[in-house]
């Protein structure tokens, strides 16, 4: 059993009998009333999500899950494609609900895989990656003002806005829970 | 958090304090170090200990100020006027999260002689005063937040918003108020799934929660006003007897700020007091020493409005940045994590 108030992306619970994974996960608290976590699951059985509001001191079951390392390989439209670099069982994970993963996923690195009942369903990613930037505009003169910055593409095809000195080649570490652009890399 | 917002951050500590002064408000920075606090059920607090550099057996209790109010209230009730504080609040046992730090920054500003409305305009004008810095206004742009915060704000009461957002009526009749199972039965017919035998505070705060919050607008400030009487605070009743006058400010989909005509009935803030610990009994939350002196702080003042607002929140929603973390010096949950 886990608190809701503990819930974080990437736990499988079980609810209703279906296990679930947790997607997103919004803790709310008004600090007038009792605080709540909003999370969105996706029901690892159909692929559905699931939106639901639990009261932070309540109790969810987990569902029990083992993981795993294995190497990234490639995408298709449906599934993350993953090999074990030693035995060399070969695993897919359904992109449904994790389409963000694209973003992160880089041919030959190594992942760990959260399986559940011998099935892949979730790739845990580092909170921060680095990553190359494949395509950064030059910026517009005159454009200096605190806080301007530029959409920049990097190597997975992810878009962030990076400041103004970001360049192509430059390696930047990515918070990739939300996406954004945390620094530049320089050793 | 990035040089950017470094300087973002220290723009809008300087336009604020300037919104503020010009407005004939006076700063005030009261202690965050406290002897007593006003308990409420649903904030848990860091207590720390002043040890008697004499005498090891005299040890006092201090706790780490949830919100300057414990302070700001007896200054308003003496001195009138237009107070704030601008510094560090800090909240015990909250997940750490995307908009949830332990310590993080509140502005809270108290007014006397006015109501929640005027300070409802207040706050609107604030905002607008911000985006005419040329480093904000432009942070503000590039984020495409610009329009957004400078649009004329949304206002409508709490009531107005179940209608039009749920389609649920919140009151039924004018004896509804309190009625959980009813209201209950009616978020139930609307495919909503509220907690089982749930009371009306707790019923309440889940459809917000679950519902109102992400349905509101995101296009523009959303003032809710008007809050159920059965939302316990420490706001005055309104003259419908069903509600509380107190607003919330939403923006970006993010609960910013919270107001309040103050209750002033010595009588009133007393119930509220012992309602409060009561609640925290029955949660098995720790007992906390009570500010006796709030109980009279505003005690024959005809009225005062006041506003607490989150700080760091107010610069992720005008930059963009979408966690806390990225907003805030040494977020928490990163430090813990190094350890």
């Amino acid at each position: 059993m886990i608190r809701a108030g503990a819930i974080s992306k990437g736990v499988c619970l079980l609810m209703k009998g279906d296990p679930y994974l947790v997607t997103e996960r919004e803790f709310v608290n008004p600090g007038k009333g009792q605080a709540f976590v909003r999370l969105k699951l996706k029901n690892l059985k159909n692929g559905q999500t699931l939106r639901e509001t639990i009261k932070s001191h309540e109790t969810v079951e987990e569902a029990e899950v083992e993981e795993r390392s294995a190497q990234f390989l490639y995408a298709d439209g449906e599934s993350f494609h993953f090999m074990d670099a030693e035995t060399y069982e070969q695993f897919s994970v359904p992109i449904a609900g994790l389409e963000d993963k694209t973003n992160y996923v880089r041919e030959g690195d190594t992942y760990e895989l959260v399986i559940w009942q011998g099935q892949a369903i979730d790739i845990k990613l580092p909170l921060k990656m680095t990553l190359t930037v494949e395509d950064a505009p030059e910026a517009l003169r005159g454009d200096t003002v605190s806080g301007a910055t530029k959409p920049v593409v990097m190597e997975t095809g992810l878009t962030v806005k990076a400041p103004l000195f970001i360049k192509t080649g430059d390696r930047l570490l990515i918070n990739t829970d939300t996406g954004e652009y945390v620094e530049r890399v320089t050793s | 958090m990035t040089q950017e917002i470094i300087r973002a951050r220290a723009q809008l500590l300087r336009r604020t304090r300037e919104f503020f002064f010009n407005e004939g408000y006076i700063e005030v920075d009261t202690p965050l170090l406290v002897p007593e606090v006003i308990p409420e059920a649903h904030i848990d607090l860091f207590e720390t200990c002043y040890d008697d550099p004499y005498d090891e057996s005299l040890r006092t209790k201090l706790y780490l100020i949830p919100s300057p109010e414990v302070s700001l209230k007896p200054l308003i009730g003496t001195m009138g006027g237009r107070i704030f504080q601008l510094g560090h609040c800090f909240r015990n046992r909250e997940s750490i999260g995307t908009h949830h730090n332990p310590e993080f920054t509140m502005l809270e500003y108290y007014e006397s002689g006015v109501d929640e409305h005027d300070l409802l305009r207040r706050t609107a004008a604030y905002l607008r005063y911000l985006l005419r810095d040329p480093n904000l206004g432009a942070l503000a742009r590039n984020s495409g937040r610009l329009e957004v915060i400078a649009r004329e704000p949304l206002v409508m009461t709490v009531a107005e918003a179940f209608e039009r957002f749920l389609g649920i009526e919140l009151f039924q009749g004018p004896d509804d108020e309190g009625n959980a199972e009813a209201l209950a039965e009616r978020c139930r017919s609307r495919g909503l799934s509220p907690p089982e035998e749930a009371e009306w505070p707790e019923l309440f705060n889940y459809v917000m929660a679950s519902s109102l919050e992400p349905a509101l607008p995101r296009d523009a400030p959303v003032f809710l006003t008007d809050y159920p009487v059965g939302c316990h605070v420490l706001a005055r009743r309104g003259g419908d007897g069903r509600t509380r006058r107190r607003w919330e400010l939403y923006l970006c989909g993010i609960e910013i700020a919270n107001c309040f005509l103050e209750e002033t009935s010595p009588e009133n803030v007393r119930r509220f007091l012992d309602r409060q610990a009561e609640e925290r009994r029955r949660r098995g939350a720790s007992e906390v020493r009570s500010a006796e002196s709030i109980e009279n702080a505003l005690d024959g003042v005809s009225s005062v409005a006041g506003a607490a607002l989150g700080f760091d929140r107010l610069l992720m929603c005008i930059s963009g940045v979408s966690t806390i973390e990225g907003v805030i010096f040494s977020p928490l949950h990163d430090s813990l994590r190094r350890r």
